[in-house]
């Protein structure tokens, strides 16, 4: 348990998901063009997963559970840092970049 | 008008070792923003001679803000590199057409302007974090790496800035925040890539030559987000 607990709140972890979710976005972007293009923008998200095949859809998918993990790994972290530092008495110095984590929690959140 | 933009290009490329000629060269190409921005009636931020002429200055005006800071004070090799960088694009925005057109009805809003111009802040700053990385590559000092991180923290704090605009125009114009394309998709990357930068500083010195390199390729993934994707690919943003 305790293993898994430091892979969730590992910076390491968050480093890797980062880079791999800015990987698949980019491959995404070469293909998104024509007819898949105007869908995506004109369908709900999972319809849009649901009607084009894996071969166009491989990088949204692949982003998505990317992102869930990497929301999983925020989380985690804010929830240790907070606790860690709110047992130290050093609540300030958490406040800046716990509300960037809290932005990024609620910008994916609304996407859903 | 335009001589003011040569005027600016050239004591950028040719100046560049002196870093009052590069002040005089900035001064020239504010002169130019202002006069043109006056002349429409606007802020110049539509088409590719404009936005590449707002950006060659914002790389003059953090170049020099940057050079305010005690480890580059006396850098001749960091002045260089602003002034040329800056130079650059300003002869480059001398290739495109200035287009003398009114605000068109869809970006008409405070929310356009303020998303356009806090980007090229952002810009600006990532260009001027790869310069610093490119002399921590060279000359290995710690404080540069300090410097580093505070321009990619700032750079990146007026991208979320942008980014939050972006989305409000997005809103008015489109009806929707978001929108899927591959400028939208770049502009995620772009801020998830200075993220993970962010992030990088807290595995200390010894990641340091990974936070270098990928300083340099930040700037790389900006100009392919600003430039490759409006240039090359068809978008929301498309010149």
């Amino acid at each position: 348990m305790k293993r898994l607990w430091n892979l969730l709140i590992s910076l390491e972890a968050g480093l890797v998901l980062l880079a791999l979710v800015c990987i698949a976005m980019a491959g995404g972007s070469f293909g998104l063009k024509g007819d898949v293009a105007a869908a995506i923008n004109a369908m709900p998200l999972f319809a849009w997963l649901a009607e084009f095949s894996l071969a166009t859809t491989w990088w949204l998918w692949l982003t998505l559970v990317l992102l869930a993990l990497l929301v999983l790994n925020t989380l985690c972290c804010s929830a240790d840092t907070v606790f860690q530092r709110f047992n130290r008495n050093a609540v300030l110095s958490w406040i800046p970049s716990q509300l960037i984590h809290a932005g990024f929690l609620l910008i994916v959140l609304v996407h859903l | 008008m335009q001589p003011l933009l040569l005027t600016f290009t050239a004591l950028c490329l040719f100046g560049a070792f002196n870093r009052w000629l590069t002040a005089l060269g900035l001064a020239a190409g504010i002169g130019y923003l202002g006069l043109r921005g006056w002349s429409l009636g606007r802020l110049p931020l539509v088409g590719p001679h404009d936005t590449i002429a707002f950006f060659a200055v914002s790389l003059a005006v953090m170049g020099l803000a940057t050079r305010l800071s005690r480890p580059l004070s006396k850098a001749a090799w960091f002045n260089a590199a602003v002034g040329i960088t800056a130079g650059i694009f300003g002869g480059l925005s001398l290739l495109f057409p200035i287009r003398n057109m009114p605000m068109p009805a869809i970006l008409d809003t405070l929310w356009f302007e303020l998303h356009v111009v806090l980007a090229f802040f952002a810009y600006a700053l990532f260009g001027v974090g790869a310069m610093v990385s490119g002399g921590w590559l060279a000359y290995r000092e710690r404080a540069l790496m300090d410097i580093q991180f505070k321009t990619a923290l700032a750079g990146w704090s007026f991208f979320s800035g942008s980014m939050v605009a972006g989305g409000i125009w997005g809103y008015y114009a489109w009806g929707t925040y978001w929108l899927w394309t591959p400028k939208e998709l770049w502009t995620s990357i772009l801020w998830l890539f200075y993220a993970l930068l962010l992030h990088l500083r807290l595995k200390g010195a010894k990641w340091d030559l990974l936070s270098a390199w990928l300083g340099i390729l930040g700037f790389v993934v900006t100009l392919f987000t600003y430039l490759g994707v409006s240039l090359l690919m068809k978008s929301s943003h498309s010149f």
